[in-house]
């Protein structure tokens, strides 16, 4: 009965072009790139990093405003070993930073919560709030800030290691990635086109059909290799294929059939 | 040794080669929520018959009452004749004579037929709806009409099974709304099919009838009827068409509702603040199901009588609320907005609609999955939209709204497909109630 508004919890579709821009959104990272960031940050899981990074360097700001003189030696070598992104952000006036600090850990929460388990996230925030209640005041200005830039430091280095976060898609062969997965929603989209069934039903209904396409795109035959139970929605499904009878030419690198399984709910 | 370890390596090797060529793609829910239907022109059943000789063009006027039942139905678009390529005639009622091609290629998912002979004194009509892409008969029914007036039920009966048949559910044709309609100083009580067919006016009270509620069988509506001295709670038996009419205790009576045993739950202030009891069939009050230093109004109940949303401020602002009748626990469903009113639980119990408060003083309909808790907003658009009810198959929803003008009677279904208006006569219109037959 419940259904439709159960989470599931599936690979990211990363179609078409690498997004690019603000630190900490998502991007397709190429193998070694993954690696490297995997290293960085061994004991927190991917996800945690997006609003971590933030958190971090919100909570430095307003420190850093205080012991300034004896800090800038000290932040500008920190910032040369990190990313040079989030530096340029750090050294712009503190109060207009600090609000687009906390807009965009704003937006990386709504994007990250997305795609990651709720538990992830509850452990990020956790790391987050540990993270920012962290910092013992000791009174020392200096010492204080040496403390805050070494968390700047590590935090973004767990930042950049989050951008691969949950997907891990099919395989972690990163190139089946991209390409299958733009070609699977090409598919997705003409069929889809196609396809007319009413919503009323208060039962998950899932067809899964075998297609076999040629080169070229056009679909030569489709046999269902699970059925729903129910006749008509399995018509609906045939005929919407029939409908489509081509689809765009197929990737070099992707094979001739598609087993596509069709469900009466929308993923909510 | 070696070679089964080699064996091995090699298999795993290949069943990676194949699952690598195999491109898996998951489709959530169709493009389209609308399946095309045509109503084929009617025939006659002789082929050498003519529909000439069925008097009162009944034929005609079956097509057209189809056509109109069908309308009120989210999830069918009508296609006109001029879609079908080659014209819309079927070239057969039964199966086998149809010529389904035509009506595939025209994008057509479902087809209905109709066969008329002429016989007693207005005739007899078999009508058949079948599924375009396979051929596959989905429903067909015969019936014999005696005049034209038993036409509009002809229509509902065949859209109800052709609705049964699709989704499991035919009861919207065969169910029945009860609503307020002001007259003058005075409102009274009026009932009509859901789909706003056979207007009749139950009561003609001398004050103003208000929050009219059907029992789980149909068979009861209980409403509150405010007379020049005080509040009374009537209860209207539909089988003998008696009212009967009580005085309770106290100086408010807000909303009466049916538990599934029938008896009414309603809201009263003998204890000084309104909170909601339970009657006893002979309208002595039983005891109370929510007591609270706040006020407690407007209880619905779900089909097993288990659960009850209502109306409560015990929170500052009025907000939804749900007790388990059998447990005692009391949560709260409403989460968003600052003034919540008019809820309705679903007859399953699994979700609550209700009308929330928005910028601007107008009310729009909302709509809570009890299980996950997700709210999202269910209407839009301009004007105050009240009172929802829900159909008694769990999918449509009724409710009183003023954005065209004057209050009327809109319906929705629980996906928030766009309300249609459902016409019953002129005037203001309030307080939807659907009952089940």
């Amino acid at each position: 009965m419940r259904v439709n508004l159960e989470r599931r919890t599936y690979e990211v579709d990363l179609i078409g072009v690498a997004h690019k821009g603000k630190a900490g959104a998502k991007r397709a990272t190429s193998g070694p790139a993954k690696a490297e960031q995997r290293k960085a940050a061994p004991k927190i899981p991917d996800v945690t990093p997006a609003p971590a990074q933030k958190k971090p360097e919100k909570k430095a700001l307003p420190e850093k405003v205080v012991p300034e003189k004896t800090a800038l030696p000290l932040t500008t070598n920190a910032t040369k070993e990190a990313p040079p992104k989030p530096e340029a952000k750090k050294e712009a006036v503190a109060k207009p930073q600090k609000a687009e600090a906390k807009k965009a850990a704003k937006v990386e929460k709504k994007q990250t919560k997305e795609d990651i388990l709720a538990a992830a996230l509850g452990d990020a925030k956790k790391t987050a709030a540990t993270e920012e209640k962290a910092p013992p005041q000791t009174g020392d200005a200096l010492a204080d800030a040496l403390a805050s830039v070494e968390r700047d430091v590590s935090g973004q280095g767990k930042g950049t290691a989050g951008d691969g976060t949950a997907e891990d898609g099919p395989g972690e062969g990163d190139s089946t990635g991209s390409l299958a997965d733009w070609y699977a929603g090409q598919v997705q989209k003409a069929i889809r086109e196609n396809w007319r069934f009413p919503r009323f039903s208060n039962v998950v209904l899932a067809t899964t059909v075998e297609l076999r396409l040629s080169r070229g795109g056009e679909i030569l035959s489709s046999r269902i290799i699970n059925g729903s139970g129910r006749v008509d929605f399995d018509a609906s499904i045939l005929r919407a294929i029939e409908d489509t009878k081509i689809l765009p030419p197929v990737p070099e690198d992707v094979g001739d059939t598609v087993v596509a399984t069709f469900y009466n709910t929308e993923n909510q | 040794m070696r070679t089964c370890f080699l064996f091995l390596i090699m298999s795993l090797l290949a069943s990676n080669l194949w699952a690598a060529s195999v491109l898996n793609v998951d489709i959530y829910g169709p493009g389209q929520t609308r399946v095309n239907l045509f109503l084929a022109p009617p025939l006659p059943r002789e082929q050498a018959g003519s529909l000439a000789i069925i008097p009162d063009n009944a034929p005609e006027q079956l097509q057209r009452r189809i056509q109109a039942n069908c309308a009120f139905l989210p999830f069918f678009k009508i296609l006109a004749p001029q879609d079908i390529v080659g014209g819309p005639s079927s070239g057969g009622y039964v199966g086998k004579n149809i010529d389904f091609n035509k009506f595939r290629l025209s994008r057509a998912d479902v087809l209905v037929t109709a066969a008329w002979a002429r016989a007693g004194a207005l005739g007899e009509v078999e009508l058949r709806a079948y599924e375009v892409y396979n051929g596959r008969l989905i429903v067909g029914k015969g019936y014999s009409l005696l005049s034209s007036q038993q036409i509009p039920e002809a229509a509902a009966r065949f859209c109800a099974d052709l609705m049964e048949a699709l989704t499991g559910h035919g009861d919207f044709f065969r169910s029945n709304l009860a609503f307020v309609k002001k007259e003058g100083a005075r409102k009274q009580i009026y009932m009509s099919t859901a789909q706003g067919l056979n207007v009749q006016k139950i009561t003609n009270l001398d004050g103003i009838c208000v929050s009219p509620a059907w029992s789980h069988d149909g068979q009861k509506l209980a409403f509150v009827f405010l007379d020049k001295r005080r509040h009374n709670l009537c209860v209207w038996d539909r089988r003998t068409r008696n009212l009967v009419r009580e005085h309770l205790p106290g100086n408010t009576l807000i909303a009466p509702a049916f538990t599934n045993d029938g008896s009414v739950a309603i809201t009263l202030d003998i204890g000084g603040n309104p909170d909601i009891y339970r009657l006893a069939p002979n309208f002595r009050i039983a005891g109370p199901i929510v007591q609270n230093w706040g006020i407690d109004i407007g209880p619905d109940f779900d089909r097993s009588g288990r659960k009850m949303v209502f109306v409560s401020n015990r929170l500052g602002n009025p907000h939804i609320f749900i007790k388990d009748l059998a447990s005692g626990n009391v949560r709260r469903v409403s989460m968003t907005g600052k003034y919540n009113t008019g809820p309705s639980i679903s007859p399953d119990g699994s979700q609550v609609v209700f009308a929330q408060m928005m910028s601007g003083g107008r009310h729009k309909l909302f709509l809570v999955d009890l299980a996950s808790g997700y709210e999202r907003q269910l209407t839009f658009g301009p004007g105050s939209d009240e009172d929802p009810t829900w159909s008694p198959d769990g999918y449509f929803i009724a409710f009183s709204s003023d954005r065209t003008g004057p209050n009327q009677i809109y319906l929705t279904t629980k996906h928030g497909d766009e309300p249609i208006l459902i016409p019953t006569g002129p005037g203001v219109s309030t307080s939807p109630a659907w009952g089940k037959l």
